[in-house]
């Protein structure tokens, strides 16, 4: 790019300003200070200049020109306030306001509403023309976002954000002139319709006509203008999608994305229902103060010293009773680096824990041994490249339940690129775009993939080989359709010249990982790409998976494999333990003691002791990205409830009890370790 | 044009004389040919003569015989008594309005002879679906004059010179915006040809595709030459069929003749064409909502600039002409700019086709140099109102235009006096109008269908519109306020000036002519609750003239209301209902004796009363 | 269904810009735009539903149901409108017992107005099916639906 561009000396309200060529005069006077209104507009979504409230006056014109769409000229002289343009754009707001049922006192999003404001901005009072508005339906078929007509100016920011951002482009114009309307699809409900529920539509839009159902109502919480915004990450999935928070009362309201107008991160700094929605949800009752197990076999709730000092006790006593194994720490990966770090080495050094393991400990070691039989150390494909792929395969994995905004980026890359998208098992989100589709069987995948293997990179080549295949697919028993889709992915990943495959790590069971291999093996074989990185993305079940797998919580060694433990220390994030394996595994432990922020229902029964521990909005911390190679700092968002003390605090306080002296007299020493462990 | 000597009988094939019947004419002409045993005759088809109204038209050249209202019980006629005695067949003759009398060729009626034809030169004189009937006439002559003669910049100086301005409305200068799109450097550029014509009341550019296809594409050819494109679409309306059907064939022909396609002309240029059909939004005669929907979008326009010679279809630089511009650019190659500069004005220089319509004698497609008087239009082409009614007006433009009053009559037509009088040239639609025509009607008629064509994409157009229309609506409803008016005025100020494309923007401009020269009207409507031209229905009465009336019956028996009591046999004298009247003017239509009165009686409000008691 | 739009799609390359004659070819062929039908452009053109159907509604000539064995299309042009157009419409509508944009219950005639059709000359004018009639009464509009009914009857006695 050029960075000595000429600049334009243009004259806005009487003042002769210096401006780059080529923007447009409302960049130009908000380059400048000067406020100019504006509804349609948003500065991460196309110019559409179409509500015609950001009109200004260019050279003394009879007709006004909407400054969002118009670029400045040399020497062009523009008023952006007078009585005139005033004028006008309070009839653009009366006209608004009489095409739908505006009613503020009862929209989901008065106070946070740009139409709202501009009324009180411009002073409009009183309507000059009739109402004239029908009543529409509100799509309340979404447990995230409700869709309500009745308060939709027809500003498109919505289908712009759809199509622009998402890439989910469900949203459209519907019919013509007054009769507009936003529908999704083909005029469908949005649990009928392809939406993702991204909400980023929700996100963009300046009234109250799509707005968040998730969370109750928050008009009664007052303007924004008395909330708190805080930017931090969203730590969910391992994308670290830039977030940002709004506060008020210690609780967040909303969580919008960090919307970029520019594909500097791929998904332009879109969220995903995950994000935006579902951190929010309440998943049980909070623990808010320690709870130890009586004599009678009630957990109770007691100081904290008592139940640290019962804790520190135990687990020293297990440790002395049992050399070396009898201590197990399981972490979520949900947690931070520092909190990891710091787990680690209490486990670890301070303990002496046979296994120390993180829930998702199966998945990484089937990474591992995958991993270990490659002729030299190779990385993770980032997620960021699937814009530029013109095939992508996905095998097993979902990444709209894992990673959604890998989903939607593919949606995106579809669209946009008419790139080809190969589905082998379960994606119903992405089936209507999917070149192919081939459903997975139970038991099918490793054969189903050696197949692939053998007729995709022996295409028509090695006689053996593809007798090979073809073998492989008669014992495969597909029907005479999925034959065909077989054949025709296989021809497909031979002919790509840049693909992409994206799987997940647990996509087999542990027991049989060949499958896994013989897709590492068919991605190596399709080249690498630059920086020895293989055409293949993992996607991984938890937010910090990659910088748990990296601080190396996650066992190689199969749990137990080291003899049992009879103490655990289990450090929940906010999740729920729901795996039976899992929880066969803590049955008939001596001592479990569980460190969760909310009370694990489903080992109520079976924890000695309860520890609370924040939620991941409630401390910071650094998280590490999906492919392994970036670290983002986490902000603590609000504080957590009374009485509930830091990771870092925990930590501590059970290192003092237990004798352990890890060298992290601060949080900062934590910090530094975690990030020089990282590469950082 | 044919064979000396022999006759060829000419059979109008437009939609005009179709729709009348020029199909089974045609046949029987044929057939009776066939019976007669008449060798020495040739029949050929042709597109429009531009003289709709008396279709099905047959002309027999050499001798010039213009037959109107030809009807397949006529051929025989014809055959027997004009092609095998020589005796032209006098009652089927047109007969002039004003005297009666009737005239033999068509160079002697008005209608054709007041016309000086240029676009029009060959409709109705070639069959529009035979290539070599075009090359005879002069098509294909100026494109490979161009290709070998003429370097791009020559083309474009030549159409800057000639002063031709585009035909679509707005009156741009057709070689400034070729200039614009010959600078720009592009790996692909376009011409599009505009055949949209969506305003209602026009079917210039329908006739011409019919007519003269091949003079259209000939256009496109050198635009294409001038500006650097080698791919062209003709976005035509859905609407049109037997256009699209003609265009298909002659770019088919073209391309067979090496026309069209891969160094045309045997030069170094390509040039192809594709016909794109509309689907039905007046919007899309919108430079970027037309480039939209090609692109396979909706139509909704876009803020200019960047203007489409410089960022259009695709991203690619793009002319979009009209295409009766398009169809004169042949000619000035052919003639020379100076020739073209000479007729018409000085800022309009060349002709004007205008689609001549409404209560005027003669309708139909018309031909004249800019600047020729409305009076010699209406009253000399158009043979003056039908049914020896009363001019009260003239519309142009279509809904972005206005309505002019019988003080503009002497009025030159070219873009500039129409703007002044405060209506436009548009694109050649010409609605004249008698005193049966309610102006606010006419206005509410024009919003109800730019209200109904917006977009919707900006706020001003999509609900000033429907405000305005509102507004309307009530008035000749008989529900009018008193400040009515000046809220119209205010809403079209706010639309004019803040709607984003032209639709918007000159939406207002019915409503404005007409409050500014027939301002007496809506009065009478809001005021006096009086519909003046006996229009609007909510105003209406209908009563039984009891002395003229012949008690036959036929109001009551055809009446779908009921609403007319009376007895033919008991001689009990009929009566309409006005409780039960549902106002829809059937008794009126069929009352044989035209007993039955149309009035609007009105009401003077208590306001004004009152008003008139103070004074 | 299928098969119909097989043959169509051959006809096409499969480009976004392919969107509107698409739709048209599928509504000449099937006389509606039935939702299946629109998804299977959506996934032939490479576009997304939403956009195809924002495509087809904007657009007046599509159509979402079936229409009437005789397509009935009043012109309302202003041409037509200064010489009574609206009287026209009324009529047909009372004659036919249906408003515009209905389908009689027998599913032989349909109502709709159009913008303009171009025989201006000949106004006012209707359109059924592809037939223009032009220079129309309330009487001659009458003949012209008696005829096609007359013809719909004849049809149906032909067919038993």
């Amino acid at each position: 790019m050029e960075t000595n561009v000429e600049k334009v000396k243009i004259t806005i309200d009487g003042k002769e300003v210096l401006v780059d060529p080529g923007i447009s005069i409302l960049e130009a006077a908000r380059q400048n200070g000067i406020h100019i209104p504006t509804l349609c507009h948003h500065p991460a979504l196309s110019s559409w200049g179409g509500c015609r409230i950001c009109v200004v006056e260019v050279d003394g014109s009879p007709k006004l020109a909407a400054s969002c769409v118009t670029p400045v000229r040399v020497g062009v002289v523009v008023v952006t306030s007078n009585e005139r343009i005033i004028e006008s754009r309070r009839t653009i707001l009366e006209f608004l306001f009489a095409e739908r049922n505006h009613n503020c006192m009862i929209c989901a999003q008065s106070g946070d509403c740009e139409l709202q404001k501009l009324a009180y901005e411009l002073q409009v009072d009183h309507l000059t023309v009739p109402a004239l508005f029908d009543e529409f339906p509100t799509d309340i078929t979404s447990a995230y976002l409700a869709i309500d007509h009745n308060r939709c100016i027809l500003c498109g920011r919505c289908v712009r954000a759809c199509q622009e951002i998402s890439g989910a482009r469900v949203l459209n114009f519907n019919n013509r002139g007054p009769h507009n309307l936003i529908g999704l699809d083909l005029s469908e409900t949005r649990e009928a319709s392809t939406c993702l529920n991204c909400g980023v539509c929700m996100q963009v839009c300046p009234t109250g006509a799509i707005y968040d159902r998730y969370r109750t109502h928050y008009a009664v919480k007052g303007h924004d203008t008395a909330w708190q915004t805080t930017e931090s990450l969203c730590p969910q999935c391992g994308l670290m999608c830039p977030a940002i928070f709004s506060v008020h009362d210690n609780t967040v309201l909303k969580i919008d994305g960090k919307l970029e107008a520019d594909d500097s991160r791929p998904d332009r700094g879109q969220l995903c229902y995950k994000g935006r929605f579902e951190v929010l949800k309440t998943i049980g009752k909070r623990l808010t103060r320690p709870m130890l197990r009586n004599g009678d076999g009630t957990l109770a709730e007691e100081s904290w010293e008592k139940a640290l000092d019962l804790t520190a006790d135990r687990l020293r006593a297990a440790t002395r009773a049992k050399k070396g194994a009898a201590i197990a720490g399981l972490a979520s990966s949900m947690h931070s680096n520092e909190a990891l770090v710091f787990f680690r080495d209490l486990m670890g050094r301070g303990l002496g824990a046979g296994c120390i393991d993180t829930l998702d400990g199966a998945h990484f070691r089937i990474v591992h041994r995958a991993w270990a039989g490659l002729d030299m150390p190779l990385k993770e494909a980032s997620w960021k490249m699937i814009p530029e792929a013109d095939h992508i395969l996905i095998v097993g994995a979902d990444p709209y339940q894992t990673q959604p905004i890998v989903s939607s980026l593919i949606r995106r890359t579809i669209f946009e690129n008419r790139t080809k998208v190969s589905v082998i098992g379960q994606q119903a989100d992405l089936f209507p775009f999917a070149a192919h589709h081939l459903p997975l069987k139970e038991g099918d995948a490793s054969l189903l993939i050696k197949a692939l293997l053998d007729e995709a990179t022996d295409c028509g080549t090695d006689d053996v080989k593809m007798a090979q295949a073809a073998e492989l697919v008669r014992k495969l028993c597909l029907s005479e359709t999925d034959a065909a889709v077989f054949h025709d992915i296989a021809r497909t990943v031979s002919e790509a010249s840049n693909p992409l495959f994206i799987t997940v790590a647990g996509l087999i069971t542990a027991a049989d990982d060949s499958g896994f291999n013989s897709l590492v093996h068919l991605s190596r074989l399709k080249g690498l790409l630059p920086g020895s990185t293989l055409r293949l993305i993992i996607l991984k079940p938890f937010g910090n998976s990659s910088g748990a797998w990296k601080l190396g919580l996650a066992s190689e060694a199969e749990p137990g494999s080291k003899g049992q433990a009879t103490a655990c220390v289990l450090f929940l994030a906010g999740e729920q333990v729901s795996d039976p394996d899992l929880l066969e595994r803590l049955t008939g432990l001596d001592f479990l003691v569980v460190i969760s922020p909310y009370i694990p229902e489903s080992l109520a029964d079976m924890a000695d002791v309860l520890i609370p521990c924040p939620l991941w909005i409630e401390e910071d911390g650094t998280y590490t990205s999906l492919d392994g190679t970036e670290t983002g700092y986490k902000k603590k968002v609000i504080e957590p409830p009374s009485g509930v003390r830091d990771s870092w605090q925990i930590l501590s306080a059970l290192a003092e009890r237990t004798g352990f002296r890890p060298g992290f007299d601060t949080w900062n020493d934590v910090c530094k370790a975690a990030q020089k462990e990282m590469g950082g | 044009m044919g064979n000396k000597g022999r006759k060829t009988i000419i059979v109008c094939q437009g939609t005009g004389c179709v729709s009348s019947g020029a199909t089974p004419t045609y046949k029987a002409l044929e057939e009776g040919i066939r019976k007669a045993g008449l060798t020495d005759i040739q029949m050929k088809l042709t597109g429009c003569h531009g003289f709709c109204q008396r279709g099905p038209i047959v002309i027999i050249e050499p001798d010039g015989v213009f037959y109107s209202g030809v009807q397949e019980k006529n051929c025989e006629e014809i055959v027997e008594s004009h092609l095998k005695n020589g005796q032209p067949v006098e009652g089927l003759f047109y007969k002039d309005p004003a005297t009666g009398q009737p005239i033999a060729t068509y160079g002697e009626i008005p209608f054709y002879a007041n016309q000086e034809r240029i676009v029009l030169a060959r409709c109705g004189h070639i069959n529009p679906e035979v290539i070599e009937d075009s090359i005879d006439s002069g098509i294909y002559r100026a494109a490979p004059r161009v290709f070998w003669e003429m370097p791009p910049a020559a083309v474009i100086e030549e159409i800057k010179k000639a002063g031709l301005r585009g035909r679509g409305g707005a009156g741009f200068p057709t070689g400034v915006k070729w200039g614009f799109c010959a600078n720009v450097e592009a790996d692909q550029k376009y011409i599009i040809c505009n055949a949209d014509e969506g305003d209602p009341g026009a079917f210039m550019d329908r006739s011409i595709l019919e007519a003269t296809p091949h003079q259209v594409l000939e256009g496109m050819i050198i635009a294409g030459y001038a500006i650097g494109a080698t791919k062209g679409y003709i976005y035509a309306r859905a609407e049109y069929p037997l256009a699209i059907k003609r265009l298909g064939i002659a770019i088919e022909q073209a391309r067979e003749k090496g026309f069209l396609g891969r160094r045309v002309f045997g030069s170094e240029f390509d040039f192809d064409i594709t016909i794109f059909q509309g689907a039905g939004a007046f919007v899309c005669g919108e430079e970027t909502a037309l480039i939209g929907s090609i692109e396979g979008g909706r139509g909704m326009p876009r803020t200019r600039p960047p203007f489409p010679a410089v960022k259009g279809l695709w991203g690619r630089p793009t002319v979009i002409n009209n295409v009766k511009t398009l169809a004169t650019v042949p000619e000035i190659i052919n003639r020379g700019a100076e020739w073209f500069a000479g007729i018409g004005t000085e800022k309009s220089p060349g002709t004007a086709v205008f689609a001549l319509t409404g209560k005027v004698a003669n309708c139909g497609l018309i031909e004249v140099p800019m600047g020729t008087p409305l009076r010699k239009i209406i009253f000399d082409i158009g043979g003056g109102i039908v049914d020896g009614g009363r001019f009260k007006a003239v519309q142009t433009g279509g809904p972005s235009g206005g309505c002019l009053p019988e003080e503009f009559l002497d009025t030159p037509v070219d873009f500039e006096n129409l703007a002044k009088a405060g209506s436009i040239m548009g694109s050649g639609g010409m609605v004249v109008m008698d005193e049966s025509t309610c102006m606010v009607d006419l206005a509410r008629y024009f919003l109800d269908f730019t209200q109904k064509e917006s977009c919707g994409k900006c706020v001003p157009c999509r609900m000033g519109t429907k405000h305005m229309l509102e507004i309307l609506e009530d008035i000749c409803e008989g529900r009018g306020e008193p400040d009515d008016l000046s809220k119209l005025m205010e809403l079209a100020d706010a639309i004019k000036e803040g709607s984003l494309c032209g639709l918007g923007q000159t939406a207002p401009n019915p409503v404005i002519t007409t409050m500014k020269y027939f301002r007496h009207e809506y009065e009478a409507h809001v005021h006096e609750k009086r519909c003046p031209a006996l229009k609007c229905k909510a105003m209406l009465q209908y009563h039984v003239n009891q002395d003229a009336c012949k008690l036959c019956g036929t109001c009551k028996k055809n009446c779908p209301a009921d609403a007319i009591r009376g007895d033919k046999k008991k001689k009990i004298p009929f009566e309409i209902d006005v409780d039960k009247c549902i106002r829809c003017g059937m008794c009126h239509t069929v009352c044989p004796v035209g007993a039955v009165v149309k009035t609007s009686p009105g009401i003077v409000n208590d306001h004004e009363e009152a008003a008139e008691a103070a004074n | 269904m299928e098969e119909q739009l097989s043959a169509i799609f051959a006809r096409f390359r499969g480009t976004a810009g392919e969107v509107i004659p698409l739709l048209q070819k599928t509504q000449e062929e099937l006389g509606f735009l039935p939702e299946e039908a629109m998804r299977r452009i959506g996934d032939f053109a490479g576009v997304p539903f939403s956009k195809v159907y924002g495509v087809a509604t904007f657009y007046t000539m599509f159509r979402f149901t079936p229409v009437g064995k005789y397509h009935v299309c009043v012109c309302r042009g202003t041409a037509c409108h200064v010489r009574g157009a609206d009287q026209i419409l009324e009529h047909v509508e009372r004659e036919l017992g249906i408003s515009e944009n209905e389908t009689t219950g027998d599913g032989e005639f349909s109502l709709e107005t159009v913008a303009c059709i171009g025989c201006c000359a000949l106004a006012p004018c209707i359109t059924v099916n592809s037939d223009v009639h032009g220079r129309l009464t309330s009487k001659k509009a009458s003949q012209v639906l008696k005829k096609a009914r007359g013809a719909a009857l004849k049809e149906e006695e032909d067919g038993k």
